[in-house]
């Protein structure tokens, strides 16, 4: 049986996706399963923060992961490897600042923890062996400047 | 964050805005060097970084140096905002400092004072200032006890039994003066203890010294000695909350160990029984039948354990995960087989003469093994199939130490390290003499990697003994050397090699000269990106976290690992001592593409210039370490390039450069995070610069002039 649901970026644009793909965000799957008691057969769900270039690849993300086993528990021990992860994964986030940072953003609001883990882990990756200045300027785009310099 | 008072202006647009749980989340990820820089940022990441350090609890460590409020560095650490955990003090004396301890009365929950002309009045102030300790370390400080009249004051006693009564680890090591009577007062403060660090103090063992000094009369803690009789009676007393227990390096016996473990309400975590000589099988026999909730145990240098010690140890301690022998160097693969048994997350074995890859092959590494996490087996005399198996076998390992196992690190092994052990953080491969730039490469590994899988069956059945090993190993070894050359020899250039010629060089001489011919063949094929050359083999690359490499004395590596292999964004710490072949062109791109090193070891590097300090200097911001002893070609011009560009360097190693002036301390005084400079002694009057002008060839007498 296909659930399709449908999508709706901040800026207007409706994207078609099956509902056990979208469900793989926390908010989502909220919705779905509480506000339309289950029953969302091709419902429109507004997502005012984020926009149709990051909804785009958040749903590409999604559709790579949705066969992925539910995560286990970290034994403590990798927990802070910043390096690894799946060589899709890592592809698939060699994407300019701008787009990092809304996807970022996405997966929190989305609540997508695997989403979440990777860009962060990303992000961490691009700080490590760099000084306060090289940070700076590595994570700062024309729109998004680090603001509040001590 | 509550999501249900959420406002959309939240999408702010920068990381500086984003909900502290995902900075929190994103710096989480760091180590404390870069968790320190990224704290640098900005304010928001600075208070996220504060949290993270609540949680994790910093060390603050100050060494040989004057410690009071108004000189530096205590009066800095009075400025900054950051909270310390854990306090070290070593070396130090001690000023006036009451403004220090009141200000990290609350965060602080361990001091340790190593080595400190600590005196009786300054610790209770210390004391009775701090509220929330639960670890007291004093580690030969020979000025406190002494006297012997620490604690002794009924004034100060309700104070320091009030800021002691958290304490749960107490560590009273090297204290040549610690007697009955002060251990008593510092368990009497300590109510809660449940860790005792005894090690390197003058316990006696014998009971007839005891007897001797507790007549019958005599009730009283005695003043002159440590005696193990009374430190057993705390223990009996305290038996329900004891669970760790160091006695490492006194003379602790069979019969101390067997009574101790014999106690019937004690059940340790962790013994730590390093270097005890008197320790005796028996001993460890009796212990391993009482004490079953061992968790850690440390037998380092006890050179009286055997087979059946060490047998009955994996047989009946089934919760270990942490088992350390180095150099119990009298057991064998008989009874090292049987670690297998246990669920171990740490195992070290380095440095036991007597085992061979036999004992790792068919024990530990045997089959598959996911619990291991450090595995050290320096100085073993394993054969390359064992050190194959544990690739294949434990790949969950973080730390592999496989310094000095000269006959069993082969390119081929390397190579399967690199495929399996992805995780690793640490890789030790001192004096690894066997490896080349294709162990860490993978270039050219090809048909040796399809080799061994095709032979593994028929390889894996005959691990030799020894003897066998070595003998195999040596022809094999020497076959393929003198194949490599051959090959180096016939690519380089044909000219040179005429039918006739007789080479006049010594055999080290001529290895030289063709180790440089190969690492010429081999850059020119990288350059040329060879159609024919294979790339398919392990990178180092694969071990992404790493962060400690030393390679010390592999000296046939060569800058073309340097300039295509290493892209280890995390490492800390790298040794390339004595791999002569190193110069600017590997080191150049090294430098780029490790930006994190802090610790690089360069000694006996006799390649490296000027022009490759000035590289080093500038792109490795971080840099706290630097060693180049005897790099002969570094002139004072190197100093200049560190005075200007380093400014988190720590120690530098300028002993034997001859090219340099005398005095190289002067021209860094400008590097003010600069703590201690080896150095060749300087003035005429010194041996080292004789010696160096006596070695110098004389120049030839000069023709009288007319």
């Amino acid at each position: 049986m296909s659930n399709m649901i449908y999508l709706q970026s901040s800026d207007g644009d409706i994207f078609e996706t099956d509902a056990q793909i979208a469900k793989c965000s926390g908010t989502i799957r909220f919705m779905l399963e509480d506000c339309y008691m289950g029953e969302y057969e091709g419902v429109l769900i507004p997502l005012p923060n984020v926009n149709s270039a990051i909804l785009r690849k958040v749903l590409k993300w999604a559709d790579h992961h949705k066969d992925d086993p539910v995560p286990i528990e970290d034994d403590g021990h990798s927990v802070k490897q910043v390096s690894v992860f799946s060589s899709w994964d890592a592809e698939f986030l060699e994407v300019d600042q701008g787009t990092l940072f809304g996807l970022v953003q996405a997966a929190n609001y989305l609540d997508i923890q695997g989403l979440l883990d990777v860009t962060c882990k990303t992000v961490a990756n691009k700080i490590s062996g760099k000084t306060a200045d090289d940070i700076r300027n590595t994570l700062t785009t024309n729109q998004n400047k680090f603001q509040d310099f001590i | 964050m509550e999501v249900g008072n959420y406002v959309p202006t939240y999408c702010g647009s920068s990381y500086t805005d984003l909900p502290m749980e995902i900075i929190l989340k994103i710096l989480g990820y760091l180590d404390a060097s870069d968790l320190y820089v990224a704290s640098l940022t900005c304010h928001r990441w600075f208070e996220a970084s504060q949290h993270i350090n609540d949680t994790q609890k910093l060390t603050i460590n100050f060494t040989k140096i004057h410690f009071a409020d108004n000189s530096p560095p205590a009066n800095c650490y009075l400025n900054c905002l950051r909270n310390y955990a854990k306090i070290v003090l070593n070396n130090v004396d001690f000023g006036a400092t009451e403004e220090f301890w009141n200000r990290c009365s609350d965060s602080i929950q361990e001091i340790a004072f190593l080595n400190c002309d600590l005196r009786e009045k300054y610790l209770n102030a210390v004391l009775k200032n701090v509220n929330n300790l639960n670890a007291l370390h004093i580690e030969n400080c020979r000025e406190l006890f002494m006297p012997g009249r620490l604690f002794d004051k009924d004034r100060d006693k309700k104070a320091i039994c009030q800021a002691c009564r958290n304490v749960t680890s107490l560590t009273l090591s090297h204290n040549r003066y610690l007697s009955d009577a002060l251990f008593h007062r510092f368990v009497t403060i300590m109510p809660k203890l449940s860790s005792l660090d005894l090690s390197g103090c003058h316990i006696s063992f014998h009971q007839g010294l005891y007897r001797k000094f507790y007549p019958d009369s005599q009730k009283d803690a005695s003043e002159s000695v440590l005696t193990f009789h009374y430190i057993f009676q705390f223990i009996e007393c305290e038996a329900k909350s004891i669970k760790s227990l160091n006695f490492s390096t006194t003379l602790i016996d069979g019969a101390a160990l067997t009574s101790l473990s014999e106690i019937s309400d004690l059940s340790l975590e962790v013994l730590r029984l390093n270097s005890c000589d008197q320790l005796t099988n028996t001993g460890i026999i009796s212990l391993v039948q009482k004490q079953l909730s061992l968790v850690e145990l440390d037998l380092t240098s006890c050179v009286r354990l055997t087979d059946p010690g060490l047998m009955a140890i994996c047989s009946s301690l089934t919760a270990l995960k942490i088992l350390k022998l180095r150099k119990c160097r009298a057991i064998t693969d008989l009874s090292v087989k049987e670690i297998a048994t246990l669920n171990l997350q740490i195992l070290d074995i380095s440095e036991c003469e007597a085992i061979t890859g036999r004992g790792i092959a068919d024990g530990i590494a045997k089959s598959t093994n996911v619990l291991l996490k450090e595995l050290y087996v320096s100085a073993l005399n394993i054969c390359e199939m064992s050190i194959i198996q544990i690739a294949e076998n434990i790949p969950n390992l973080r730390v592999l130490d496989l310094s000095f196992c000269k006959n069993g690190v082969t390119n081929l092994a390397v190579q399967l390290i690199f495929k399996h052990l992805v995780w690793l953080r640490v890789l030790k491969l001192d004096y690894c003499d066997k490896i080349s730039d294709a162990a860490l490469t993978g270039f050219d590994m090809n048909t040796h990697l399809t080799a061994y899988e095709d032979n593994k069956l028929l390889i894996s059945g005959k691990i030799s003994s020894k003897e066998d090993v070595q003998n195999e190993r040596n022809n094999a070894d020497n076959e393929s050397l003198r194949n490599a050359i051959r090959e180096a020899l016939n690519s380089s250039n044909p000219n040179e090699r005429h039918p006739f010629k007789i080479s006049l060089r010594s055999k080290a001489e001529e290895e030289i000269v063709n180790d440089a011919k190969r690492k010429k063949v081999m850059l020119e094929m990288y350059e040329h990106n060879d159609a024919n050359a294979d790339y398919s083999g392990f990178s180092i690359n694969r071990a992404k976290g790493l962060k400690t490499l030393t390679l010390t004395a592999c000296n046939k590596i060569t800058d073309v690992s340097l300039k295509y292999a290493f892209r280890l964004l995390e490492l800390r710490e790298l040794s390339l001592s004595k791999c002569q072949q190193i110069s600017s062109i590997g080191m150049d791109c090294l430098v780029k593409n490790c930006p994190s090193l802090e610790i690089l070891n360069l000694s006996e590097c006799h390649n490296i210039s000027d022009k490759t300090i000035e590289m080093i200097t500038i792109h490795l911001k971080r840099l706290t370490h630097l060693y180049l002893e005897r790099c002969t070609l570094l002139s004072d011009h190197s100093l200049d390039h560190i005075a200007v560009n380093c400014t988190a360097l720590k120690y530098i190693d300028v002993r034997s450069c001859r090219a340099m002036c005398s005095e190289p301390n002067l021209r860094l005084v400008n590097v003010t995070t600069l703590q201690h400079i080896s150095m060749s002694k300087p003035g005429p009057y010194l041996v080292d610069t004789d010696l160096i002008t006596m070695k110098r060839p004389r120049p030839p007498p000069m023709p009288l002039a007319f």
